[in-house]
């Protein structure tokens, strides 16, 4: 475990944002910042130098499948782990998803255990993420 | 044109007949015919005046749905939104509130284990040395001190952690208070649906039929669908272990 992956937690309820930020420092991750929404949080991807996405679909201006088409789309970001963190769990969603190029994706409500299963996979199959 | 046909198919054999009797001088037809004339203009008074009451009542129907409809749309839903905008404030405060708790507490748990943790260290030397005769009272002394000390804090912090508990469980009482809210706007939309169906079936729809906004009023795979809701929403995995065996058949 790299304690200084930067996150970045997009999700349209603040209190979501919170519980997965309070288990991300659980889970030893301090370095974790909050966004609203895929409108806000592309400028700061492109922005700031972030080594894992942890979003949510459904979001008011660009949901959370429109940002990963964005991240996968930007060739600074492409490889940028994403992990959807989301209430939508119909199957061609969970297909076009991963069609899209998610890194994990994670059903709502979910566990602490099941957050750091999924993370420690993604770490462990795209060492991408790892910083340099 | 068509209103002369309808004179004719309507008085025409009646008319006839009197006036065939007339011409004939029979008095006794004569009246006879001429009672019926009567009777059937009678009836088509009645009958013009059933059709009259009938629209009438429709139209009162009509009137009635249509100010329940300006009730519903001017007061009822706008009271309904800002219901369902404090049900909203209510879980979201209610959830804060947790969360505070919670990320007040986790120190004051991790601040215990931590000391508990450094003196099992001492404690254990303490006890070898007293079994070898090596220890020295005063490290005993010592020893207590911080045991004491620890005690104290671990007492007074569970407190702390007790209470902040009590707190979570009353931050709770919002899902009750956001669910009766919620409860309340779900049998006004029965009504709006209930209304609509009335005013629809008034208009001549048949209620059964499909109409074209269906497709309208679903939301689009892209924009997400929300929450899975059981028994409405159609094609969604159930568990987490779902998602897992789905996007592993996907290699991922």
């Amino acid at each position: 475990m790299n304690g200084q992956l930067k996150f970045l937690v997009v999700d349209d309820f603040s209190t979501m944002r919170r519980i997965v930020k309070n288990l991300l420092n659980d889970l030893g991750y301090k370095n974790v910042e909050e966004a609203d929404d895929g409108s806000t949080a592309l400028p700061m991807l492109q922005a700031g130098d972030f080594d894992f996405l942890i979003t949510d679909w459904n979001m008011p201006s660009v949901p959370g499948l429109a940002l990963l088409k964005a991240v996968r789309a930007d060739p600074k970001l492409a490889k940028l782990p994403v992990l959807m963190v989301t209430a939508e769990a119909k199957r061609e969603q969970i297909v076009e998803a991963a069609q899209a190029g998610v890194s994990g994706y994670i059903i709502k409500p979910f566990t602490a255990q099941t957050l750091s299963e999924k993370l420690a996979k993604i770490l462990q199959t795209q060492p991408a993420a790892a910083k340099a | 044109m068509n209103a002369d046909c309808d004179l004719h198919a309507e008085w025409g054999e009646l008319f006839s007949a009197l006036s065939t009797a007339f011409a004939s001088g029979d008095r006794h037809t004569f009246i006879q015919t001429l009672d019926r004339l009567g009777e059937a203009r009678e009836h088509a008074l009645y009958r013009d005046l059933r059709e009259l009451s009938g629209d009438l009542r429709l139209a009162l129907e009509q009137f009635r749905l249509d100010s329940r409809l300006a009730t519903l749309a001017d007061k009822d839903i706008p009271d309904a939104r800002v219901r369902l905008d404090h049900a909203l404030k209510l879980t979201e405060e209610g959830a804060h509130k947790t969360l505070d708790l919670v990320e007040r507490s986790c120190p004051l748990a991790d601040r215990i284990a931590k000391q508990a943790a450094e003196l099992i260290g001492p404690l254990r030397s303490v006890r070898a040395g007293l079994l070898d005769g090596t220890t020295h009272p005063e490290s005993v002394g010592e020893l207590l001190a911080r045991l004491e000390d620890f005690l104290g804090v671990a007492r007074r912090e569970s407190e702390v952690v007790r209470g902040n508990l009590t707190e979570v469980l009353m931050a709770q009482t919002s899902q009750d208070l956001s669910g009766q809210i919620i409860r309340s706007v779900k049998s006004l939309v029965a009504e709006v649906a209930r209304t609509l169906a009335h005013l629809s079936a008034l208009a001549g729809n048949d209620p059964h039929e499909k109409t074209a906004h269906e497709s309208l009023v679903s939301a689009s795979a892209n924009q997400g669908f929300g929450p899975a809701v059981p028994g409405l929403t159609s094609g969604a995995v159930g568990e987490q272990t779902d998602v897992d065996a789905l996007l592993a058949d996907l290699g991922l």
